[in-house]
């Protein structure tokens, strides 16, 4: 079941990305200077390999998770942290390419000191930052609902009346949100690391490309911090699911309080958008890197 | 924003070392403005780290930047030119706006000697 929906999902933005592309590559688009398309091509290359090897890995993290039913299904929970960690990492780890100057030409540089923070758009940040809180607000609501199955493990809900009790999981408790958690730290680090780089990157050299230089940071800003929201908004959407659906299935008709109901339909509900709005973060993170480059022709053809 | 010219006969640290001064005692670079770190500017201008390292270091010589490990080199308070000659200087160079920067400058130079 699991791997089933890892799978539509990966069908899903794939084909959200190939329609919105084929949508976007129909508009006329100006040229770049020669001396830039190197280093754009570059850039470009490293976000989208950057996410195509999040994808992939996600989708052999969901495949072992559901192969190894012992595992009881802790690789697709952090699936997705580690997806998009890998991802983030190998683009941190692929080096730049820097424009090329004759020897003695002229070059420049800004005075600005540059970090992680310099290049990233602030919708994108305020978005990755709530999203981070709301999961781990939604991990801590599970694990404190939670109750130990037979194996000791907290992973199902319980719901008890005064002649009967039910349960139902599995349920994202500790047993899921304390791994989860972990691999959101590392999600965190590795998001840090691959904005770092961006940072850390040579400027155009010449003063004409100072705007062109900041277009392509913040492009590529944008498809990191994409990723690693669609990665979390994928987890909320997979911990609100299953924990809505376990709720459901363990409340006990006229004797759990109705405000269970209510949760379990907030949650069902909510993980739908989750999991929409997932797909809509990795699609535009996947455009985006298809697109680094373009917006700087664009701002030089309305300049001449 | 500074600029390194490798065909200048001067050497590229005492290009960015007098580049930097001039935005400092200017008032370009604000009190207190951490300047790029060393690896950032030497990147970007494309010369090696010991070049702006050896700018960085001429410049704490002179007391115009102070460096430490927590906050990397900023500029020192207080190493701006006085109004009375920041505004002198620009009476000057709208004076001498016929003039190139080197004639300009052995004015002053000669005004100076003179005094």
């Amino acid at each position: 079941m699991a791997g089933l929906v890892i799978l539509t999902y990966v069908l899903v933005v794939v084909i959200a990305v190939m329609v919105v592309w084929q949508v976007t590559q129909k508009r006329q688009r100006a040229e770049l200077p020669v001396r830039l398309v190197p280093a754009v091509s570059a850039a470009r290359r490293r976000a989208l390999i950057a996410v195509a090897f999040a994808v992939v890995v996600f989708v052999a993290a969901g495949l072992v998770g559901t192969s190894i039913p012992s595992l009881l299904g802790i690789p697709i929970a952090i699936a997705p942290f580690v997806a998009a960690s890998a991802g983030l990492l190998l683009y941190a780890a692929t080096p730049p390419r820097a424009v090329e100057l004759a020897a003695g030409q002229l070059r420049s540089a800004g005075l600005e000191r540059r970090s992680w923070r310099t290049a990233i758009p602030a919708r994108w940040l305020r978005g990755f930052v709530e999203t981070a809180l709301l999961f781990i607000a939604l991990v801590i609501f599970c694990g404190m609902t939670a109750a130990d199955d037979d194996l000791g493990y907290a992973r199902q809900i319980r719901f008890t009346a005064p002649e009967s009790s039910s349960a139902a999981g599995p349920y994202p408790g500790w047993f899921y949100g304390i791994p989860a958690l972990c691999a959101l730290a590392v999600l965190i680090v590795a998001t840090v690391i691959a904005l770092q780089r961006i940072g850390a990157t040579a400027a155009f050299p010449l003063p004409e490309d100072a705007e062109a230089d900041t277009q392509w940071r913040r492009a590529s800003a944008s498809v990191i911090l994409g990723l690693s929201t669609g990665a979390i908004l994928f987890a909320l959407g997979g911990f609100a699911l299953v924990a809505g659906q376990s709720m459901g299935n363990a409340i006990i008709a006229n004797a759990t309080p109705a405000v269970w109901s209510v949760i379990a339909s907030v949650l069902f509900v909510m993980s739908l958008v989750f999991l929409v709005l997932s797909v809509v973060s990795i699609t535009l993170a996947a455009l985006t890197a298809f697109t680094i480059g373009d917006r700087l022709a664009v701002v030089r053809a309305v300049v001449r | 924003m500074i600029t390194v010219d490798p065909a200048s006969a001067l050497a590229p640290f005492e290009q960015i070392r007098s580049q930097l001064a001039d935005a400092i005692r200017s008032g370009a670079l604000a009190d207190g403005q951490k300047l790029p770190s060393i690896r950032q500017l030497a990147g970007d201008l494309r010369v090696a780290a010991g070049t702006v390292a050896k700018a960085y270091a001429l410049l704490e010589e002179e007391g115009l930047v102070e460096t430490s490990r927590a906050h990397g080199t900023r500029v020192r308070a207080g190493q701006e030119y006085p109004d009375a000659v920041s505004e002198a200087a620009r009476r000057f160079a709208a004076a001498a706006a016929d003039l190139t920067l080197e004639q300009a400058l052995g004015a002053v130079r000669a005004a100076w000697s003179a005094r």
